[in-house]
């Protein structure tokens, strides 16, 4: 578990961090959201002694960060970031293995890891020797997501990893990285200025802003009940209602039903959304519902509150 | 690409122009009495051996709306016909002159030689010629014009008869001036690569050390050597003879050594050392992974600067007493003899030259790996 006590940080007169106490579960994908400014970096920072508060403190388990010497610390945190920051002279294996060969693990394990995460992250494997400058920018957050991973950490830090992506690119790295977390139970602390982006991989969301957190939720409390004008005014607006489409599952709203053979069918872990979508599509108000028997999904349920 | 294409080659017609009219108006070489007294010049028209000099000046016009080898072929045969000619043309005029005269070289010698040489660097640049062409070109041309000083084609020429009297005191004296160098250089690196190292975080240490070399490189050098003879003499290292030249030296390297290893560690993109620091990479780890290897093709090009400036200011070196090539400048300038003058000037042009050309093949050569 991660703690924040009421920490601050100031730069020069403004205060970048104000008073912030925040609480993030083993295993969470916690996003921090926000406007550009709000410090959601700097707090980022704060968890692996890039930044250290001015006042408060940060625990990690139970140990206050500046108990352990900030090298061994981030060794066992990763760390991947906007511009990537691969290493320029090291090809894409050598850059995967950094952390791994900081520990002093042997050759073969390092090979063997960057070899897995590489297949992880659906990079192909002949541009393990390739340098960071031959490769497309979604090639390149991949790599750096596979870095930060490297060392197995219990906890990973993101800021805006895929803030420089085109929405394709950007949405395939996404589904990819939430199957990664499920599959290895990682605590991670993502930084992003985009709500879409929050709502579509934060279990919660913290929302910043002028150094303090305005609501820390899941994606449908901040969507369902907003504290107040400003949080609405970022999770509202013209699509408030298809996010809240995107947020909930097929799971949750299906109803005991039936329909005519040869009724399309959605999975149930897909979205309302593309539920709706697929019922835009087919000119049906009903959709079968995979793998649940006796079960649809239809524009009523759509539209009926959130259970 | 057109627009170039179909404009004038201005560069190409200025050399041969200004080849040309240095053939027909310039002194190619002079014959004075003796080494000291001033003599009688001619132009290369007057003199038998070099008359075909504006004929192949006009050959070298014509060729500038040619392709860039027939332009570079054209400019490598003048350039080592003239010098092939000229030391023919000194030994004819030096049966013909008294038993101490001498045959000097003259402007226009020099003009011509420094117009075909431009040439064949801009015909080699338009060529965009590989770096391996290059060199060969160069070496090519260096190694003929030695072939024809072993051969004894220069030694009726003032300047090589200079050396002849001075081969050991010459040899001595090369050795000297890269060691004066090469020393000041190395010890601009081991103070000033790891005071910039020091200063490289702090805004104000940076603005501050900066500005300091800033005011040592606008002293004077001759002024700089003056002032430091009496404190190294009241510390009991020597006001004059190698002490001073190397403090002197060492203090104008300073500047060129801590700019470039600044730009140098600037090199690695701020992203990246944000990374590595958040991956926990030691600090000395964020040097000498990240920040030294990126930025090596900056430091190989400061040092190449740092060495051609000291081979140049070594020179002034002799002033105060220390060895070095620049005491033939200077033994010259009291005597009046030009040529001894000649002789130490030209060395160190081509130290300079020959150490800037090793350090940018070493550069290259570096390229591929950083
Ligand atoms: N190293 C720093 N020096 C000075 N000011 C900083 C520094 N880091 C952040 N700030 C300031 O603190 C505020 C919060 O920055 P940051 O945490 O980067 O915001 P965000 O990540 O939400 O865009 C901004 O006003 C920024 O200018
Ligand atoms: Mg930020």
């Amino acid at each position: 578990m991660i703690e924040f006590s009421n920490v601050s940080k100031r730069f020069g007169q403004g205060e970048a961090v104000d008073g912030v106490s925040l609480q993030i579960a083993s295993g969470e994908l916690f996003v921090l959201v926000g406007p550009s400014g709000s410090g959601k970096s700097t707090l980022l920072r704060m968890i692996n002694r890039l930044v250290e508060p001015d006042e408060g403190s940060v625990r990690i388990d139970g140990k206050d960060v500046r108990d352990t010497p900030a090298t061994d610390l981030r060794r066992g945190i990763g760390y991947a970031i906007q511009s990537v920051g691969l290493f320029p002279h090291w090809s894409v294996a050598r850059n995967i293995g950094t952390v791994p060969r900081l520990l002093g693990w042997s050759n073969d394990r390092i090979e063997a890891r960057v070899q897995e995460l590489m297949a992880m992250l659906e990079l192909d494997a002949g541009i393990a020797t390739r340098l960071p400058a031959e490769l497309s920018g979604g090639q390149q957050q991949r790599v750096g997501v596979a870095r930060a991973m490297a060392a197995t950490p219990a906890i990973v830090l993101m800021d805006e990893p895929f803030g420089a992506l085109d929405p394709v690119t950007r949405e395939k790295l996404q589904h990819a990285f939430r199957r990664i977390h499920a599959d290895t139970g990682t605590t991670v602390v993502f930084v992003t200025h985009d709500m879409d982006e929050a709502l579509q991989l934060g279990d919660r969301i913290a929302f910043i802003d002028g150094g303090h957190v305005r609501q820390c939720g899941t994606p449908l409390e901040l969507l369902l009940s907003p504290a107040d004008e400003v949080v609405r005014g970022f999770v509202g607006g013209a699509s408030a209602g298809l996010r809240l489409l995107s947020v909930r599952k097929v799971r949750d709203a299906m109803t005991p039903g039936s329909v005519a053979d040869g009724t399309p069918s959605i999975n149930a872990d897909a979205d309302l959304r593309q539920a709706l979508s697929m019922m835009v599509d087919s000119r049906l108000r009903t959709l079968r519902v995979d793998g649940a028997d006796g079960q649809v999904i239809s524009l009523d349920g759509l539209l009926a509150p959130p259970r | 690409m057109r627009w170039t294409e179909r404009t004038w080659p201005l560069a190409l017609l200025a050399l041969g122009i200004a080849g040309l009219l240095a053939s027909l108006v310039l002194n190619a070489v002079v014959v004075a009495p003796n080494r000291l007294l001033t003599g009688h010049g001619y132009v290369s028209i007057a003199i038998p051996t070099l008359r075909w000099l504006p004929l192949a000046w006009l050959v070298v016009l014509a060729t500038s709306r040619l392709p860039a080898a027939a332009g570079l072929a054209a400019a490598m045969s003048v350039l080592s016909a003239l010098l092939l000619a000229t030391g023919l043309a000194a030994a004819g005029l030096l049966a013909a002159a008294g038993e101490h005269a001498r045959v000097q070289l003259g402007a226009g010698f020099w003009c011509m030689v420094t117009a075909a040489v431009l040439l064949v660097a801009d015909r080699l640049r338009e060529l965009k010629a590989r770096p391996y062409l290059r060199l060969a070109c160069w070496t090519g041309l260096a190694l003929l014009v030695v072939a024809m000083a072993a051969t004894g084609v220069f030694d009726r020429l003032s300047v090589v008869q200079e050396f002849a009297l001075q081969r050991t005191r010459f040899i001595t004296a090369v050795g000297q001036h890269l060691l004066l160098a090469f020393a000041a250089a190395a010890a601009a690196v081991a103070l000033g690569a790891p005071l910039a190292m020091a200063v490289a975080q702090r805004q104000g240490g940076r603005g501050a050390t900066l500005a300091v070399l800033n005011l040592v490189q606008t002293i004077p050098s001759m002024a700089l050597f003056a002032l430091l003879v009496a404190p190294l003499a009241w510390l009991g290292v020597g006001g004059t003879g190698n002490a001073p030249a190397l403090v002197a030296l060492t203090a104008y390297a300073l500047l060129p050594v801590v700019r470039y290893t600044l730009a140098g560690l600037a090199t690695a993109p701020p992203a990246a050392l944000d990374a590595a620091r958040g991956m926990g990479l030691q600090p000395w780890q964020v040097l000498t992974r990240v920040q030294l290897p990126l930025g090596l093709p900056v430091f190989a090009a400061g040092l190449r600067i740092v060495l051609v400036q000291s081979i140049g200011l070594a020179a002034v070196a002799a002033l105060v007493g220390a060895g070095g090539l620049g005491r033939f400048v200077f033994l010259g300038l009291g005597q009046g003899a030009n040529d001894l003058v000649m002789l130490g000037t030209l060395a160190i042009i081509v130290l300079a030259l020959a150490a800037d050309g090793a350090c940018r093949a070493l550069e290259r050569w570096m390229e591929p790996r950083a």
